[in-house]
């Protein structure tokens, strides 16, 4: 046997398992007149390394998964424990009546100035988790227009008005986004309450058309009502997708399902105190604004452009002006 | 048990990020994708279940401690495999199931001088082979033999897509040293396994 060059040797390893353009190589090119002793070599190494997938691949163990998931939660615990053993170890100094109340006064500030900050974490954290389920709705968005020639899911399509007045019922603007739990594209009825406001322990089942509780559902969805609803590819929209909101911390302006003219001006989500809105756009990012103007044409997103008095039956002023209804109307899911 | 049916598949990076933003269920779809994988490779890797077992959950829970510091741009996969690899060298070590001898000075030495091996003629193929449970684990038995560095490379390259550079970097050896020590595993593993069939056929 003509033992070969290494170069020669690694691309004959390379090429025999397809690998090399991932090993950022050329393709070698078989020289016109192989020999004999190579080609020998060429199926000697693939023989060896057919053999070598042999290697029997094994299930992994029942609960594996879960196991290593309670193991998480056990260290994150442990951690948490040996936290708060070795704080409340320390050995208590003995103070005088002067020093005792220095330290009081000294927690007392202290206590000022981590208050507000420990708030601002839980906040912020809350934020976050808020951010995580509007992305999941955005998943589930997404999901529902592809199986759906690009629609999103519409409330009612037979009547434009959500809000009741007069004694005239109202449609639901909410059941569209319900259609994502009937059609199972969430993973739970949970991910349209929003962390920071919490939910009522109770969750829709999948047999029901609407929300049944304000509880249930706290984010506001874009105008869906009548036809020819929502298409994710609108030519109006052109590529402005990425700043069309459609999703948003439940309307301020409506809530309760009453108009409230004194939101109008100015008004930030509930949801987090007063401090803004995660949005979810139609390119489906989500992101947190602390303004509700927003948008294609920056304007309040919770209200239909250039309309200041409402009556319930208002529509957005185009295809790409975001109008988010409100989230939960009394009357609507009592129809 | 696989990851749930899920109507999208979020790619590593887009899971891990809704990990870090309180999505309490994004690690445990993680861990779902990974779980065959990744056990395969720490079995073969180590020999023996309960240990490969220990060292799975060791790596997803380093994974999950320094999930905030990794760098959401890169791929997820090779970090986890650069972990899993530490892990499962370090458990092996405290161990010492096996003595980890290099085959000869050149081998075992981080530079490619020379290969120390070629691969012998005359290889049978598997086919010529019994594909049954006892060849099986004869192959699974000459892996198991071959020194850790060998195996190691050998298992990353041939059963988990990574390239000479993955390798290189997961490894932190010169790409020199990750062809040198993948043509030297193959031609270990070539010679026992022309050995093994001419016992068989003996």
């Amino acid at each position: 046997m003509i033992p070969p060059s290494k170069d020669e040797d690694m691309s004959l390893l390379g090429r025999l398992v397809n690998r090399d353009r991932q090993a950022g190589r050329a393709d070698p090119q078989p020289p016109a007149g192989r020999d004999e002793g190579r080609l020998n070599r060429e199926k000697d190494l693939s023989n060896a390394i057919d053999a070598i997938r042999l290697l029997v691949e094994a299930d992994p163990p029942e609960g594996l998964a879960e196991a290593t998931m309670d193991r998480i939660a056990g260290a994150r615990g442990a951690q948490a424990a040996m936290t708060r053993r070795e704080l409340s170890g320390r050995p208590r100094p003995t103070l005088s009546l002067t020093e005792l109340a220095a330290a009081v006064v000294a927690a007392l500030l202290l206590l000022a100035i981590i208050i507000p900050s420990v708030q601002t974490a839980n906040r912020r954290s809350l934020r976050n988790a808020c951010l995580g389920r509007m992305g999941q709705i955005g998943s589930g968005l997404l999901a529902y227009s592809i199986d759906n020639s690009d629609m999103l899911p519409s409330g009612s399509p037979d009547t434009v008005r959500w809000l009741p007045q007069d004694g005239r019922p109202a449609g639901s603007n909410s059941s569209g986004l319900f259609k994502l739990i009937t059609g199972g594209y969430v993973p739970s009825p949970s991910v349209f309450q929003c962390p920071a406001v919490g939910g009522d322990g109770t969750a829709p089942r999948p047999d029901m058309a609407d929300f049944q509780s304000p509880r249930q559902i706290s984010y506001s969805y874009q105008h869906a009502m009548g036809r020819p609803g929502i298409c994710t590819h609108s030519n109006a929209l052109g590529g402005m997708t990425d700043r069309m909101a459609i999703l948003a911390d439940s309307s301020p302006v409506f809530a309760g399902g009453y108009f409230k003219p004194e939101k109008v001006r100015s008004a930030r989500s509930e949801n987090h105190d007063g401090q803004g809105q995660n949005i979810l756009y139609l390119d489906w990012h989500v992101a947190w604004s602390e303004s509700p103007e927003a948008g294609v044409r920056n304007n309040n997103i919770y209200l239909a452009e250039g309309v200041t008095e409402y009556r319930g039956c208002e529509k957005p002023a185009s295809d790409y002006d975001s109008f988010l209804l409100p989230d939960f109307v009394p009357a609507a899911g009592k129809k | 048990m696989n990851e749930p049916l899920l109507k999208i598949r979020l790619t590593d990076g887009q899971l891990l990020e809704r990990h870090l933003s309180g999505d309490a269920d994004a690690f445990r779809r993680l861990v779902l994708r990974y779980q065959r994988e990744m056990y395969n490779f720490l079995l073969r890797f180590i020999g023996d279940h309960a240990l490969a077992e220990d060292v799975f959950q060791d790596t997803f829970l380093q994974l999950h401690l320094s999930a905030g510091g990794f760098d959401l741009s890169k791929k997820l996969k090779p970090w986890l495999f650069t972990i899993a690899a530490n892990k499962a060298r370090d458990a092996l070590r405290s161990r010492r199931r096996r003595a980890t001898l290099p085959l000869d000075a050149s081998m075992s030495g981080d530079e490619p001088a020379e290969f120390a091996r070629l691969i012998p003629s005359g290889i049978p193929s598997p086919a010529d082979s019994a594909m049954n449970l006892e060849t099986r684990q004869a192959v699974q038995n000459i892996v198991a033999n071959m020194p850790d560095h060998l195996r190691m490379a050998l298992l990353l390259f041939y059963f988990h897509g990574f390239t000479y550079n993955d390798i290189a970097e997961m490894l932190d050896i010169p790409l020199g040293t990750v062809k040198s020590r993948l043509h030297a595993a193959t031609a270990v593993f070539a010679e026992k396994w022309k050995e093994l069939n001419g016992i068989a056929k003996q």
